[in-house]
């Protein structure tokens, strides 16, 4: 059953629809606002308040308006800028970024795959804001060029410049530290 | 992503695409358990209340002891095809009126004859006192 047919037996009042809709979406909603974030208690704020407004609005959703999930990531993507320019847009510059460990040879491969994650999120926090939610949505949520114009409100040829540019910082942020982080 | 950023990416040495890409989907982070139950939570509040029938309108009782939508459904359909076949009626359909009613309609030409004839018999004094 699709997102929208579940919204619209959660608004006659079953419990069952919000617990799958729950389920699929909140994990969306947290995992966008994370990585924009990068802070998980603000994350979660932001994913409740997102999927809070999904609640309120079920009653008057149209089907055939837009996709559930779209309309949600719209949502975040709309409350982290707020986060962001409340916050005053401070990305910590490159040299407060705190240097990932340098894995010892007999350490665990999932230190490793934690310190690559970390010094990935830290590079996300690199990016200006339209890129990072570019990038996240179509590189990490798997998210069409199309969907994601909608969400960010402008156009396929936009988003492809946004997703693009946004790879290529990362790239150049993340290459100094491929000897210490043991990969690409 | 576009075939041209992996060529120059492929010259310049640049880093892996494949691997990249591997890094960026392994980095999906899940929600915590107590996030998930607060949104839950959230949900049932939010619930719209069922409407009681007992306080539910006429027109909604009406229906619900009809059968619900899919009676009405059937209701609408059977209204249209009557409504229809009064407009456009087949050929082969008796005349389903005047069988009910058991009576024929008929044009006496006799009736005409006498009411024209009353003029004559006046003018010729059939009719007159003396």
């Amino acid at each position: 059953m699709d997102d929208a047919a579940l919204l619209a037996r959660y608004a006659v009042g079953d419990v069952r629809a919000a617990r799958v809709l729950t389920q699929r979406l909140t994990p969306k909603a947290f995992g966008h606002a994370f990585r924009v974030l990068g802070d998980s208690a603000e994350a979660e704020d932001v994913a409740q308040d997102a999927m809070l407004r999904l609640w309120k609005i079920a009653p008057q959703w149209e089907a055939g308006r837009a996709q559930v999930s779209t309309w949600l990531y719209r949502v975040v993507a709309n409350l982290c800028v707020d986060r962001l320019r409340r916050r005053g847009h401070h990305a910590p510059g490159l040299d407060q970024i705190a240097e990932p460990e340098d894995p010892s040879p007999d350490a665990p491969s999932q230190l490793q795959v934690r310190a690559q994650l970390d010094a990935l999120g830290a590079a996300l926090q690199q990016l200006p804001e339209r890129q990072r939610q570019a990038v996240v949505l179509r590189h990490i949520e798997g998210l069409t060029n199309p969907e994601i114009a909608e969400i960010l409100g402008t156009g396929v040829e936009a988003v492809e410049n946004l997703t693009a540019r946004g790879k290529r910082s990362l790239k150049a942020v993340l290459l100094p530290q491929q000897d210490a982080l043991g990969y690409m | 992503m576009t075939r041209k950023d992996l060529d120059v990416d492929a010259q310049t040495g640049d880093l892996d695409d494949d691997r990249f890409d591997a890094l960026l989907r392994a980095g999906n982070a899940s929600p915590p358990e107590a996030l998930m139950a607060r949104v839950m939570q959230d949900a049932v509040a939010e619930m719209p209340p069922v409407r009681p029938v007992a306080d539910a309108p006429l027109w909604w009782r009406l229906m619900r002891a009809l059968g619900g939508w899919p009676a009405m459904g059937g209701l609408t359909a059977a209204t249209c095809v009557g409504f229809w076949i009064g407009v456009a009626p087949p050929a082969a359909l008796p005349d389903a009126a005047l069988s009910l009613l058991g009576s024929e309609v008929a044009f006496d030409m006799e009736s005409a004859a006498e009411i024209g004839a009353f003029g004559w018999a006046f003018e010729e004094g059939m009719l007159s006192d003396g």
